[in-house]
Order: C-alpha cells, then sequence, then structure tokens
C-alpha cells in the first residue's frame, strides 16, 4: 500500500509540469500581462512602459520566462498582485479559508442529503417517495446555479431573514470569540446549502441505483437465506457496498466543487478563491490568476489521489500489495 | 388430514405453484403469467437425498427457492415437520430458516465480496444469537476445516479463493446453523468436472455427519444419480415422474425421462444404446401447451395427450408418473 502510494504520487511529478506548462501558456495567450493592469491609462508613457516591460523580463523568450516562474513557484514565490499590491500567497491566504469553509459545508450538506434521500429512494424503488425525490434531485440539478442562488437569496434572507445575504462575517465581531465562527458559519451557510444542492442530486440517483443494483445481487439473496433481518442486509451488506462508490466520488468532485464555487461566491459576493478569480480577471491582475488556475488543476489531481487511496482502503479487492 | 402424525416426512409439498405477472402496455397492467412452476408435489424423508433433474428453465431453481421461502408461493402447500410454512412471514419466516438452509449455485456471486469468510460464514449464527464472541470463532474455524479448508480462510476475502473453495466456503455458512434441510441449488454446475466431484463427495459426507436431509437440484444427470436416493424429473414446471434412483434409471416410465436418461453419455464407445432425440423446443412457460405440457415434442403422443392433463399417478411401487400411456 506504501509503495502503491509512492508511485501514485511520483506518476503526479510528470503531470504537474505539464499542468505548469498549459497554465503559463494560457497565461501568455491572455490579453494584456503583468504591467498592462497597472499602467494608469492617463499617462503611459510608451518609452516608459517599453522599459518597465524590459526590467521585468516580460519581453525575455517563453522558455526563459517559464523558467524564472517555475523556479519562483519551487521557492514559494507566486509573484506579487498588482492590484492588491501583496504578494500573491498573502492575497489567497486571506480568501483560502473562506473557500475551505464554504467547500467542507456543502460538501457535508451534499452528503447527509445524499445518503438520507438515497437511502431511502434506494429501499423504496418505484414509489411515490422515491419518484418525488427523483423529481426534486432533477429540478435540482436543471436550475443554474446563479438562479437557484437568486431565489435562495430572496427566500431566506430577504422574506425570512435566517441568513446574511453577503459577506463572510458581520461586521464588529472580534476574531477567536465564539460568536465569530457562528457569524462565519451562518454567513456560508446558505452559500453552503445552495452549492450542496447541486451536488446532491448526482450523488443521491448514484447511491440509489447503486443500493437498486446491490439488492439483486447473488449475495444479497445468500444473506436472506441465512436468516438476516431485512435492516441488517440492507446496512450491512448493501449500503456497505454501496457506500464505496460515493465516498470515493468526492474526490473527483473537488474540481467541480470549486468550479461552483466560483460562481456561487460571486453572487453571494462572498469573499473566497472564485470570486478572487473573477475580479482578478477583470482586472488582468494575472500573477493571481495564474495561481489560483494552478491551484485548482493541483487539487483536482490531489483529490483524484485521494480517492484513489480512500478506494484502496474501502474495497479489500483492490488493495495492492 | 393430519399431517403432523407423518413423522417420517420432512418436509412436503402440495400442488405447489410460482407464476410470476407479466406486466405490459402503458399502466403496467397484468397480461399473464410466467409458470415457472405449475404444479409440484413432492415429499422428503429424514435424512435423504432428493434430486431434481430437469433442463434449464424447467423451474427447478424456482421450486427449491420457493420451497425455502426465498419467493412466495402463488399456491399450493408447503409443511415442513408438519408445520404449515407457506404464508408464513416475518419473525416465523426468519426462525424457520434455522431449519432450512440453501446452497447457491454461483459460488462466484453468492457470496459478499467485501466480507471477511469468517463474518459470512458467522453471520447466520450471529442472526440467531448462537453463540458467544470467543465460541463464535472457534466453532466458525472448526466448520472451515470440516469443509476442508485451512482455518486462516477466516480472516481471508472470497476473492482469494477458487470457485470449488468458494462453494466449500457457501457449503459452510449453510451447515452453520445446524439445519435440518438443505437445499443445494445447482452447487456444483459452475466448477470444474474435477472439482465437482470433490465437493458432492463432501456434500455426502456431511450430510451422514450431520443427519441432514438434502433437496438436491440440478440438470447433470450422472451427479444426480451419484447424490440421490430418490429422483423427480421436471419438465415445464410440472413434475413428470418421481422414483428411485436406481429405478428411474433403469426402468424411466415418462417419454421425457427416457429421452433424457438415453442422452447420458456412455463412458463404452462399443455400448452405442438408442438416443431419442427430441424436435422442437421447450414451449414458452408464460402460455404451455394444453393437455400434457410435453405432448409436443413427445414421440409417443397419443390423441388425447393435447386435451387432457396427465396427473402424476402411481406406476408400480414408489415409481409416479404424469403420463396418459399409464391412466
Amino acid at each position: 500500500m506504501l509503495i502503491y502510494t509512492l508511485r501514485r504520487i511520483l506518476i503526479m511529478i510528470p503531470i504537474l509540469v505539464m499542468i505548469s506548462i498549459v497554465v503559463f501558456a494560457l497565461a501568455i495567450a491572455m490579453p494584456g500581462d503583468a504591467l498592462s493592469g497597472q499602467i494608469d491609462p492617463t499617462s503611459s508613457n510608451p518609452e516608459y512602459i517599453e522599459e518597465m516591460r524590459e526590467r521585468l523580463g516580460l519581453n525575455d523568450p517563453y522558455h526563459v520566462q517559464y523558467g524564472r516562474w517555475v523556479a519562483g513557484i519551487l521557492q514559494w514565490d507566486f509573484g506579487r498582485s498588482f492590484v492588491h499590491r501583496m504578494d500573491v500567497t498573502e492575497v489567497i491566504g486571506q480568501r483560502l479559508p473562506n473557500t475551505i469553509l464554504l467547500s467542507v459545508m456543502s460538501l457535508i450538506i451534499t452528503y447527509i442529503l445524499a445518503f438520507l434521500m438515497g437511502r431511502y429512494a434506494g429501499r423504496n424503488p418505484y414509489t411515490i417517495g422515491d419518484y418525488s425525490i427523483q423529481g426534486l434531485n432533477y429540478l435540482m440539478l436543471a436550475i443554474p446555479s446563479f438562479v437557484a442562488a437568486i431565489f435562495a437569496i430572496f427566500i431566506f434572507s430577504f422574506q425570512l431573514g435566517w441568513f446574511p445575504a453577503t459577506g463572510s462575517i458581520s461586521s464588529g465581531v472580534t476574531p477567536g470569540t465564539l460568536e465569530y465562527y457562528l457569524s462565519r458559519i451562518k454567513h456560508a451557510a446558505l452559500p453552503a446549502l445552495v452549492l450542496g444542492a447541486l451536488t446532491t442530486a448526482s450523488y443521491t440517483q448514484f447511491l440509489r441505483n447503486d443500493i437498486i443494483e446491490s439488492s439483486q445481487k447473488d449475495y444479497v439473496r445468500t444473506a436472506r437465506a441465512k436468516g438476516t433481518s431485512e435492516n441488517r442486509i440492507y446496512n450491512k451488506h448493501i449500503l456497505r457496498n454501496s457506500i464505496i462508490p460515493i465516498v470515493t466520488l468526492f474526490g473527483f468532485d473537488i474540481a467541480s466543487i470549486i468550479g461552483g464555487a466560483v460562481i456561487i461566491e460571486t453572487v453571494f459576493t462572498y469573499p473566497g478563491i472564485g470570486q478572487l478569480l473573477i475580479t482578478s480577471i477583470e482586472r488582468r491582475d494575472s500573477a493571481v490568476v495564474i495561481t489560483i488556475t494552478l491551484m485548482l488543476s493541483i487539487s483536482t489531481l490531489i483529490g483524484n489521489l485521494i480517492a484513489d487511496l480512500v478506494y484502496g482502503i474501502v474495497d479489500p479487492r483492490i488493495r495492492v500489495e | 388430514m393430519s399431517t403432523a402424525k407423518n413423522s417420517d416426512f420432512l418436509l412436503e409439498i402440495k400442488d405447489l405453484k410460482k407464476y410470476y405477472p407479466v406486466r405490459g402496455g402503458f399502466f403496467r397492467k397484468k397480461i399473464g403469467d410466467v409458470k415457472a412452476v405449475d404444479n409440484i408435489s413432492l415429499e422428503l424423508k429424514k435424512g435423504e437425498t432428493f434430486g431434481l433433474v430437469g433442463e434449464s428453465g424447467c423451474g427447478k431453481s424456482t421450486a427449491g427457492r420457493t420451497i425455502t421461502r426465498l419467493f412466495k408461493p402463488s399456491d399450493g402447500k408447503i409443511l415442513f415437520e408438519g408445520r404449515d410454512i407457506t404464508n408464513i412471514r416475518g419473525r416465523e419466516l426468519r426462525n424457520i430458516r434455522q431449519d432450512i438452509q440453501m446452497v447457491f449455485q454461483d459460488p462466484y456471486a453468492s457470496l459478499n465480496p467485501k466480507m471477511m469468510v469468517g463474518s459470512i460464514v458467522s453471520e447466520p449464527l450471529v442472526n440467531y444469537g448462537r453463540g458467544s464472541e470467543g465460541k463464535l470463532k472457534e466453532e466458525v474455524m472448526n466448520l472451515l476445516t470440516k469443509v476442508g479448508l485451512p482455518e486462516d480462510a477466516y480472516y481471508k476475502y472470497p476473492h482469494e479463493f477458487s470457485g470449488g473453495q468458494r462453494q466449500r466456503i457457501g457449503i459452510a455458512r449453510a451447515l452453520a446453523l445446524k439445519p435440518k434441510l438443505i437445499v443445494a441449488d445447482e452447487p456444483v454446475s459452475a466448477l470444474d468436472v474435477s472439482v465437482q466431484s470433490q465437493v458432492l463427495n463432501l456434500l455426502k459426507s456431511l450430510q451422514k455427519e450431520f443427519d441432514l436431509t438434502l433437496l438436491f437440484i440440478a440438470h447433470d444427470l450422472s451427479v444426480v444419480k451419484h447424490m440421490s436416493d430418490r429422483i423427480g424429473v421436471m419438465y415445464l414446471g410440472n413434475l413428470v415422474e418421481v422414483a428411485d434412483a436406481d429405478e428411474i434409471y433403469r426402468n424411466p416410465k415418462h417419454p421425457y425421462t427416457k429421452a433424457l436418461i438415453s442422452a447420458i453419455p456412455q463412458p463404452d464407445p462399443r455400448n452405442k444404446s438408442k438416443r431419442i432425440i427430441l424436435s422442437g423446443d421447450v414451449p414458452s412457460p408464460q402460455n404451455p401447451p394444453k393437455g400434457c405440457p410435453f405432448h409436443p415434442r413427445c414421440p409417443e403422443a397419443m390423441p388425447e395427450c393435447s386435451e387432457k392433463r396427465p396427473l402424476l399417478k402411481e406406476v408400480n411401487n414408489n415409481h409416479r408418473a404424469s403420463c396418459l400411456l399409464y391412466e
């Protein structure tokens, strides 16, 4: 298992190199460069700009620029954000906890909802309850997230007043107090619900279908013949087998959660990575854009790695010696 | 009728039927039945092995599963030790399962791939709260050695075993509760011929040791002959002939049985027996022929065969056949 893990991580290195090339190429292809974002349009002296270009190395050949960029990354230097006038690591570091909180909450919501609904629908297939759950699922899947977000804001914030509509923290709470953490969770709850609801649909459907399929397996019949009670059959023989694909789905889902977060954070003006990405693109803050893109790619890779490893742990058959 | 007195019968089946509804159309209305088991009556004496043979699709597996009450019978009666178990449910049904266990056909699919062999075999004991924690393991290991597996099989998963070994696991599991009746549904049909005999001999010796009654379902006539005291032949959901094992091979009565027996390969190439080749296919169980279900393919069919349905009747002592030739 350890060797398998190590080998699996080693394979990631060439993939990382390729990703970095693609990301860098995209940045080059983007209109404007690190300089164009911070030029004052009223006082642009072409000679000065050209001099700055030369000094920042933006006129060097691409492979030299790439080498410099990679060398910086290896030293944990991702460049400076020209908009925020801070190191990129610092800008992202401020926003990252918000997005992590949002993602984790949405994952928890997804798993709870999907587990409850999928289990019920799988145990009672082709009943009214099952059809209602499926209908709800398709509805959640079909509504675009920004529409769902706006509806959620309208209903839960404006009409019912349960959750705040924007931001990640109420003003005037001191960091570190219980009130502070509660306020953060309260702010993340509504975007997390909308984000979680989107992924819930596929999880629920997955679990439902897997339960139905497993319940027709021969070993379930064997369990019944052994005199195992229906509850135990479903909990021990079926659910344990059906939960595996769901557990691993999460690894592959990290990317889509972050992708969803970009939209949701923008609608909720929730200061996370997604919102940062959008504003940075708008302002041509290329160092930030490149770093976030790279980060998202790497987290997808890590998600897949986790999925593979978790799969090996929960499924005794593919435990590699 | 006081069936409880017939204590030498462990299991009695009377006019057992199992129909599957066929649904069609937009509203999924019932438009017919698949008559998987159309009419079966038989008795199993304590300690005997009853072989049930027939070609695939004739309803022998359905019969076995209906008898173990994995399926609900459509009609008829199942008496176990004189007690009617035809319609019991819930707790009562679970209790009767301690006495009736089943060995399944496919040893690859019928074991949960994500459970250790130890938990597979001990689960029946856990289900009925038999045996304490420490004793349970000892008992399971005991069972594993009985069926010829090493004790460390306890900690392995099913995929680490070959087909024959898996079937041994299935047998150990069925034996765990010390049942009175085991229904073995084609226990060796998925195995190699060389492994078949090992598993069959194991079943035979265990039967003696545990004083088991065995309902042995198979489509291989030589396997059934090796195992059974008495044999029943099924065709299209009906039992067409029942007799002692030797008798049915020496003196088959029903034309279908005759054709089956004539098809057994002879080891001696000079011993050329005349094979009876049946024409046509097995009719659909959804729409079985009128009269005798076998008459469209029967080489000895008479005009009345398409009208009158024969009943299982005694031809001579302990030999019953359902054919108009003997009525």
